[in-house]
């Protein structure tokens, strides 16, 4: 991957070898499946997951956390599919480039798409981390799985995008220098 | 005759309910400069005072964005939920 830069029309532009476009979509594909699973109220989804994602809004009354989850829980969840459906689109959309080492695909970005990158850039981190045992500070961290050393690789590339993502967004909207 | 030794505060009386704080949590996962965009685009707070808000996220553990009244700060928190924060609203101590 080469990362996300800011083209002189005010657009993200980063470069994903093919792999890696396979590599994300299939991910992508699997929040927007386990977001689909909490909403039909499928419970063989993780708890530790859906806790991060979903947190407590009262730290000490745990009756008015639920019931503020129960009423917000379906509006997040669609937030966070349109989300994972932008990105999809903006791969969709995505150029084909040829290169010396093969084929790279050229994703281009406007500020609307940019959002949704960032929320599901997040959403998955917090699923790897969450994986990893590394999502919140009280975690103990480093579970010994594995796969754990690829959830990190993983988890470690999509901050890596999400940061990229951000300076160039930052330097379209004149925002990193004052 | 009304009561001469009772002192009516209309302050209190006419405030509904208490304020409430949103306060937004440290966790290891969300990038400095994420926690940042998030306060400038959904606040609208100046990058200044998004940076200082996302350094006391950071250092302190926590920081109050918001305070009002409650619905309006249920509104700030499931928006947080919604950007992956850790963010939970509690009344003002008084």
């Amino acid at each position: 991957m080469r990362a996300f830069d800011a083209t002189p029309a005010g657009d993200l532009l980063a470069e994903f070898e093919t792999q890696e476009v396979a590599l994300f979509i299939d991910l992508v594909q699997q929040i927007i499946g386990l977001l689909e699973r909490v909403k039909e109220g499928e419970a063989d989804v993780e708890p530790t997951v859906l806790a991060r994602l979903f947190p407590d809004a009262y730290t000490d009354d745990p009756s008015a956390a639920d019931e503020f989850r129960r009423f917000t829980l379906d509006d997040l969840i669609d937030r966070k599919v349109e989300n994972a459906r932008g990105v999809l689109a903006s791969f969709d959309v995505a150029q084909a480039r040829r290169t010396a080492d093969g084929e790279v695909r050229l994703v281009r970005l406007d500020r609307e798409h940019a959002m949704y990158w960032l929320g599901t850039l997040t959403d998955l981190r917090l699923v790897l981390a969450t994986s990893l045992g590394i999502a919140t500070v009280s975690d103990e961290g480093a579970v010994e799985t594995p796969d754990a050393e690829y959830v990190e690789s993983l988890y470690d590339w999509f901050g890596f995008a999400q940061g990229s993502l951000l300076e160039a967004l930052e330097e379209v909207e004149g925002i990193g220098g004052s | 005759m009304p009561q001469l030794d009772h002192r009516l505060d209309l302050a209190e009386s006419l405030t509904v309910g208490t304020p409430w704080n949103t306060v937004v949590w440290d966790d290891p996962v969300n990038l400095m400069t994420y926690v940042s965009w998030v306060f400038r685009s959904y606040f609208g707070f100046s990058s200044a005072r998004a940076e200082e808000l996302m350094l006391q996220v950071h250092t302190s553990g926590s920081a109050v964005v918001a305070t009002g009244p409650k619905e309006e700060m249920e509104r700030h928190v499931v928006a947080m939920h919604g950007y992956g924060l850790l963010s939970t609203l509690a009344k003002v101590p008084q």
